[in-house]
């Protein structure tokens, strides 16, 4: 009788070890490749709303990232000019999706990073549009619409990317994108 | 014994040899294909607008590959910048060649039937599952009565509607 329970338990704890095994195993090789081509914080800057401006915050900030205890709906990075290289505070960030839902206006940091928490708009409907609005200025709206991606520095990479595959950062100077 | 060996050789050469039928060398399928130059005037710059951005076909790697000025650009502009240009012919040929390349039998059977045949992906991807679409990564994006979808239907039917596909491109 010991020795059937014993034999019992064994089994149990392979198998809740196989299963975890599987459970850890199943991950994204695309995704984990390109969070890997990000490479490590810049700048002595830690973790934080402040960390990687330019950089696609979702890719971290989702199912999956190494950020998921902090989802992201969207969020990105709007830069003083096309260069990219100076971040734009206090500039609002503008949304309307598919479903009307136009309650989310954001307010960029001192790095000009912004985002929305997943749990903020849980409903978001994708394609949605967006404007930004500097204080005092005009607003000025992205020509296209955001069609599926969170991150809009998916699209507007900082210069050095392909740019065949993307639009350049965003920026305010003129109220440009 | 080896007889019966003989036999069952015999037998599945046979049943090998029949099963390659010979093929037709002057057999020729008829393929129509709707109109390229109603594609590059009216049909992509309608599906550059609203299909085409850098998160969904505008994107390397995704089925149905869309280059436009708006998207994804063939190639780099001068000293490696962003090519501001507006959409290249060459661009307009490859999107016409993405756009036929899905289903050409099924895209050839419905200009031949004048649209009547309309079960195929290009006209259904775009809609709900409910409004007769099929699943999309991307969701629903039109519906059968917008003037986006009449822009694709109308040409795939040979009779471009250029003025729903102007409206259908506004955002």
């Amino acid at each position: 009788m010991g020795m059937q329970h014993r034999t019992i338990r064994i089994v149990t704890a392979l198998c809740v070890g196989l299963l975890a095994a599987f459970a850890t195993s199943c991950t994204d090789p695309v995704k984990d490749r390109a969070i890997e081509r990000l490479g490590p914080e810049q700048g002595g800057v830690s973790e934080g709303p402040e960390h990687r401006p330019g950089q696609p915050c979702v890719l971290c900030h989702s199912d999956g990232g190494p950020a998921s205890n902090h989802k992201f709906a969207l969020a990105g990075t709007i830069f003083e000019t096309a260069k990219g290289d100076k971040g734009a505070a206090n500039v609002g960030v503008y949304f309307i999706d598919s479903a009307g839902d136009d309650r989310h206006i954001v307010f960029t940091n001192g790095v000009g990073n912004f985002y929305v928490p997943e749990s903020d708009w849980p409903e978001l409907t994708f394609p949605l549009k967006t404007a930004i609005k500097r204080e005092g200025g005009v607003p000025v709206s992205m020509q296209s619409t955001i069609n599926r991606e969170g991150s809009c520095n998916f699209c507007h990479q900082l210069p050095g990317g392909d740019p065949r595959e993307s639009i350049g950062p965003i920026f305010a100077s003129g109220g440009g994108t | 014994m080896r007889a019966a060996l003989a036999v069952w050789l015999l037998a599945c050469l046979l049943l090998v040899g029949s099963a390659c039928s010979s093929v037709d060398a002057n057999h020729v399928s008829q393929i129509a294909f709707p109109n390229r130059d109603e594609f590059k005037t009216a049909v992509s710059p309608f599906m550059e607008k609203r299909c085409g951005a850098l998160d969904c076909h505008g994107q390397i790697g995704r089925p149905l590959r869309l280059y436009s000025q708006f998207g994804l650009r063939m190639k780099a502009g001068p000293n490696g910048t962003r090519d501001t240009s507006p959409t290249t012919d060459a661009e307009l040929t490859e999107n016409y060649f993405a756009v036929i390349g899905i289903e050409p039998e099924d895209i050839s059977d419905s200009l031949l039937s004048q649209g009547a045949y309309n079960d195929f992906l290009l006209l259904k991807k775009p809609l709900s599952i409910e409004g007769g679409g099929v699943r999309h990564k991307g969701g629903p994006v039109l519906r059968g009565g917008d003037t986006g979808f009449d822009c694709l239907y109308s040409w795939i039917s040979g009779k471009v509607n250029a003025a729903n596909c102007a409206d259908g491109a506004k955002l």
